[in-house]
């Protein structure tokens, strides 16, 4: 239950993004804190959410540019820890759902292209027709996240209590290797930016 | 005929509609569809005597349009502030005004959009995060049980401070001023701003390095550190940083394999 309630409010927040406000509330460091405090977890969020943060920091959403999906990569993989997933394959997940997210918004900012000129037809018209539009496209977006990072936090899960103690030690020690260093590089990748931008 | 006057009410209402300015963003209009529903209440008081005025300003503002959202509401307001003169004027020439809508609408939108975006996304939104991270750490080593919300505030009101300010700000002031109120911002500092931004954000993260690594033990400290050089050699050579968890993770299944243990 707590589970899907931090998948709503991911839904939510990952509005902020693109779609609404872009206040920055979709940021996966506040994402990750919102969700794991939802779920009693703040610290683990907060750990997952810094990670994220770290990582998806210097993809710079200009123009038409659709960066892997940070906020959902933060909240799915808070989502998996909160449920007990171990913390290689909560990272694995939640980059999985990130760069899942953006293919998925690609292919719905493409569907909206294509009704895009009846649209306008109608719109020029007056009355409801954009804002009704508009909000069907917000909601649209948000059931798509919702139902995209509870796919994979799902799968994630199973994986994790089916399969990954079995799994060849190689593979469990370099996911365990990949997600440790994740802080580290994602602290030199932003400083590395800055610098060449100072 | 004078030009109508924007009330705080009418500003309200539009800007809450730009808030979905890019809820129907789509690669043809961009954010299109979303300035023309933020327009639309003031559109049709500024040409509420002519239907036929009023069905050809939608259309004129249902095409592309671009720009950095915070940058719009500059851009709404401006061209609100244009629209309303335009209305006011007989309409043998009108065809000048509109002309100078579609030209302030493309030129203004994609001008501010490199300024807007170079300040709000390359250097406010790193420097924030770097921000709320430093404050979480800070409240941890001062022992308080709520450093991650510490976090997440500090990184909402960092960037959130100067946004929600330029937004008000340019909407009001472009409704007021007009165009002359994009002309103002070129009197600002800006490039002295992001260049102070960048540089605190990279001391951020050395800090946020000690302050992180400086509890480890000898070894985890050395391997951060080492990790760290690497990721800032890789980074360097322009390797993303999820290539280089890929690599890393490739490597501790080398080293497995070999009998070591990462």
């Amino acid at each position: 239950m707590t589970a899907i309630a931090g998948l709503l409010a991911l839904a939510v927040l990952e509005l902020d993004a693109v779609l609404v406000a872009q206040t920055l509330a979709s940021r996966p460091l506040v994402v990750g804190i919102l969700l794991g405090a939802l779920q009693g977890r703040a610290l683990a969020g907060a750990m997952f959410g810094a990670v994220f943060e770290l990582l998806g920091l210097c993809d710079l959403p200009v123009g038409g540019r659709l960066p892997w999906s940070a906020p959902v990569a933060a909240g799915t993989a808070t989502v998996l820890a909160v449920g007990g997933t171990s913390f290689p394959l909560c990272f694995a997940g939640g980059v999985a759902a990130g760069a899942l997210h953006s293919r998925a918004e690609a292919f719905e900012r493409k569907r909206r292209s294509a009704s895009g000129d009846a649209l306008a037809e109608r719109a020029a018209a007056g009355g409801r027709a954009l804002g009704l539009a508009l909000g069907a496209s917000v909601i649209a977006h948000a059931a798509m996240t919702f139902a995209l990072a509870g796919s994979v936090a799902v799968l994630t899960a199973f994986l994790d209590r089916r399969c990954w103690m079995d799994a060849p030690e190689l593979l469990r020690a370099g996911a365990a290797l990949a997600a440790s260093s994740a802080p580290w590089i994602g602290l030199s990748g932003v400083a590395v930016w800055g610098l060449r931008r100072a | 005929m004078s030009a109508p006057k924007m009330s705080s009410w009418m500003m309200a209402r539009v800007g809450a509609r730009l808030l979905l300015l890019q809820a129907r963003w789509d690669p043809a209009r961009m954010q299109g569809l979303g300035l023309a529903f933020a327009l639309d209440p003031w559109l049709a008081v500024c040409w509420s005597g002519e239907p036929e005025g009023l069905l050809s300003a939608r259309r004129r503002h249902l095409g592309y349009f671009n720009t950095h959202p915070i940058a719009a509401w500059l851009v709404a307001g401006i061209v609100c502030r244009q629209e309303a003169l335009a209305a006011a004027l007989p309409s043998a020439a009108r065809e000048a005004a509109i002309g100078r809508i579609h030209a302030l609408k493309a030129g203004l939108g994609a001008s501010l959009a490199g300024s807007y975006d170079s300040f709000f996304w390359g250097a406010l939104r790193p420097a924030s995060a770097l921000a709320g991270i430093l404050a979480a750490q800070a409240a941890y080593f001062l022992g308080s049980t709520r450093a991650p919300f510490w976090a997440a505030a500090a990184a909402l009101l960092a960037y959130n401070a100067p946004a929600v300010a330029a937004r008000l700000y340019g909407l009001s002031r472009g409704a007021v001023r007009g165009e002359l109120a994009a002309a103002e911002l070129a009197g600002l500092p800006v490039q002295s701003w992001i260049l102070g931004l960048r540089r605190a954000t990279v001391c951020a993260a050395a800090l946020a390095f000690v302050l992180a690594a400086g509890p480890l033990g000898g070894g985890e400290r050395l391997t951060a550190a080492l990790t760290c050089a690497a990721g800032a050699l890789l980074s360097w050579r322009g390797v993303s940083p999820l290539a280089q968890i890929g690599f890393v993770g490739l490597g501790g299944m080398a080293a497995s394999a070999a009998g070591l243990r990462p």
